[in-house]
């Protein structure tokens, strides 16, 4: 079945087509809700969530894009949706917050889980900006419009994440040496 | 290979092309989702038709009933008939004949000059070999009916008589006298066979015979219509109605712990197939069978993951190990005191979170309905029970855009019965069809196989549809 043929498929709601799309895309997208998620069931309940939206507004994909950028940001606002209402912690005072962006760690080989486990261990919002900005390239313009907060918050928010995730990473270094 | 790398240039990298694949009961979930979602839309869509149909059935009716002019002449017949049982009886003390022979109706007397003016014609000699000779002389307040003695009338009773209100009295040829008094005893109303006019060669005129013959032609239609109505004894109705669950009393089906929750009912459908057998013209029997979809939503909660002993007892869950725990609100946060949430974590959820019941009922009832009255706009009372056989039984979370099916309630009774009562508005479309509109009360008498349950379930549904007799 080629791309074409598949999104054609979800379009008519064809069921051969949706079990296909998830079979070449349930292991992106799950990444994807894996580094927004607190933990791995919930990560599973927005990719459900995801997979249903992106079968239901098939028909609303406009061919001109790429289909994988359409359900990763598909997949993204899902997630957004759940947690962007929850105000989980105090808003930092952004004038105190250093510029972390060169920030550097030694990477002898982390292993993959131990990233996803520090991101997902991270305060939600925390999480949110660090995945969105760094991971998936977005604006702090966008992201502050995205989680109805200030510029300011989102950088600060990223810079908070990012010391938060040296930290672990500098002690777990020093507990494998 | 020991490297010091940028913080976000190390997760970029690392995950740039991370893939993980979800386990397959997420797949399920998905598929079972989809599934529903397409059911949803086919009821959505049969629902919108069932409307569709109810209004033109609706705009239907009211047209037909107001351009229709064959319902006012029925009307008018059914009076005639219903005249003449009424009159029937004086004329045979009277006259001797039998009641069903003649048709005649009271006049009112002019008071001052005793002037009768009869309204039933007596008329139209030509068509019978019987001559009639009606005298009549208004002015002198007096009809004379005279017939002639040469007459064979169906019985011996061949009467020529002339009545004189004035005195009383009754001229015979063939003797026989007849009291005025018996045929009047007030002087307001008179029960005369007469004639109109004074033209006694007016053609318009029926001898009293064909009065006879047409009395009797509208009674054999009479008896026709009642015995053709007695061969409509089987009825059936199928019937859609938007049905609404709730509980007579607190407490929740689920668990004690939500009993002071906030619970409210939805509104589902039944749909199915009624059969009616009339016992007799106002009773009726009636049966059917229909589906009908219940459900109930309990709110106030909060919903984490956890191991399945920890979960819900009134709950068979479909999952095995770690499954979705749905807690009173609060319960999760008062675990956290020390620090931790036990076995279960929460979920952080988007919006309220709420339990939500759905349970269908094959449902099979049986009732009487009365009839009050029955003309084009009918009214019954129904009363009755029903077999509810356990269909579908599914206790489901949903918080925002999240949703899962949690199992099956345990506690439901596979076969329950519940008490009906209501009432039953229908309109004549035609003699065969009537289009039916029945709000039922319908309480379930033991819903649970727990007797602990205090909660008491009832549902309401107007039940709509069109029936046909045969």
């Amino acid at each position: 079945m080629t791309l074409d043929q598949l999104i054609q498929g979800c379009k008519k709601k064809d069921a051969k087509a949706q079990a296909e799309l998830y079979k070449r895309y349930s292991g992106v997208l799950f990444s994807i809700c894996l580094r927004y998620s607190p933990n791995k069931v919930e990560a599973e309940d927005s990719l459900q969530d995801a997979f249903i939206t992106i079968f239901n507004k098939a028909e609303q994909f406009k061919e001109k894009g790429s289909f994988e950028g359409w359900i990763k940001r598909i997949t993204v606002n899902t997630v957004l949706q759940k947690y962007r209402k929850q105000k989980v912690f105090a808003i930092d005072d952004e004038a105190q917050i250093e510029d972390t962006a060169n920030q550097e760690v030694i990477d002898n080989g982390l292993p993959l889980d131990y990233l996803l486990s520090i991101i997902q261990e991270l305060p939600q919002r925390y999480r949110l900006v660090f995945t969105m900005y760094v991971m998936d390239g977005y604006s702090h313009k966008e992201i502050g419009s995205l989680l109805g907060i200030s510029d300011g918050t989102s950088k600060s928010n990223l810079a908070r994440a990012r010391g938060i995730l040296k930290t672990k990473i500098d002690n777990y270094n020093k507990s494998i040496l | 290979m020991k490297q010091k790398k940028n913080i976000d240039q190390l997760f970029n990298e690392r995950f740039a092309n991370h893939q993980t694949a979800p386990a397959s009961h997420v797949w399920n979930k998905i598929q079972a989702r989809l599934e529903k979602d397409k059911k949803d839309r086919v009821i959505a869509i049969w629902w919108r038709a069932a409307g569709v149909a109810a209004s033109l059935a609706f705009i239907f009716s009211i047209g037909s009933l107001l351009n229709d002019p064959k319902n006012n002449s029925i009307v008018e017949q059914q009076q005639n008939i219903e005249q003449v049982p009424n009159t029937g009886p004086n004329i045979d003390k009277t006259i001797g004949l039998p009641q069903d022979e003649l048709l005649v109706t009271s006049t009112n007397k002019d008071t001052q000059n005793q002037t009768i003016t009869p309204k039933v014609e007596v008329n139209d000699p030509k068509r019978s070999k019987n001559e009639i000779i009606v005298l009549n002389k208004p002015e002198k307040s007096a009809v004379k009916l005279a017939i002639k003695k040469e007459l064979v009338m169906p019985t011996k009773n061949s009467s020529v008589a002339v009545v004189k209100p004035e005195k009383s009295a009754v001229i015979s040829e063939n003797k026989e006298i007849i009291d005025t008094k018996t045929l009047a005893p007030s002087n307001s109303t008179a029960l005369i066979v007469a004639a109109e006019k004074p033209n006694t060669n007016a053609p318009e005129k029926t001898s009293i015979f064909d009065a006879i013959k047409e009395q009797k032609q509208l009674e054999s239609k009479e008896a026709v219509a009642k015995k053709s109505s007695k061969y409509n004894l089987w009825e059936i109705a199928p019937n859609i109605a938007p049905v609404y669950y709730n509980t007579l009393s607190q407490g929740s089906s689920i668990d004690a712990s939500f009993a002071d929750n906030s619970q409210s009912g939805d509104v589902n459908i039944s749909y199915g197939i009624g059969v009616r057998y009339a016992l007799s013209d106002r009773l009726k029997i009636r049966s059917g069978i229909s589906n009908v979809a219940l459900s109930y939503s309990t709110g106030g909660i909060e919903l984490g993951d956890g191991p399945v002993s920890l979960a819900l007892k009134t709950i068979d869950y479909a999952s095995e190990g770690v499954v979705v725990i749905a807690q009173d609100l609060g319960t999760f946060s008062s675990q956290n005191q020390d620090g931790t949430f036990g076995d279960i974590t929460p979920k952080s959820t988007n919006g309220d979170a709420f339990i939500n019941q759905n349970i269908s009922y094959y449902e099979v009832p049986l009732e009487l309905s009365y009839t009050l009255f029955d003309s084009a706009f009918g009214l019954d009372v129904i009363g009755g029970i029903s077999t509810l056989l356990l269909g579908n039984n599914e206790v489901s979370v949903t918080a925002g855009s999240y949703n899962e099916v949690l199992g099956s309630a345990n506690n439901l009774s596979d076969i329950s019965f519940a008490s009906n009562i209501g009432l039953g508005l229908h309109y004549k479309m035609s003699s065969k069809f009537r289009l039916n509109v029945e709000p039922m009360f319908k309480y379930q008498l033991n819903p649970y196989t727990d007797s602990s349950v205090s909660f008491k379930p009832y549902y309401l549904g107007v039940y709509t549809g069109l029936s046909f007799k045969f």
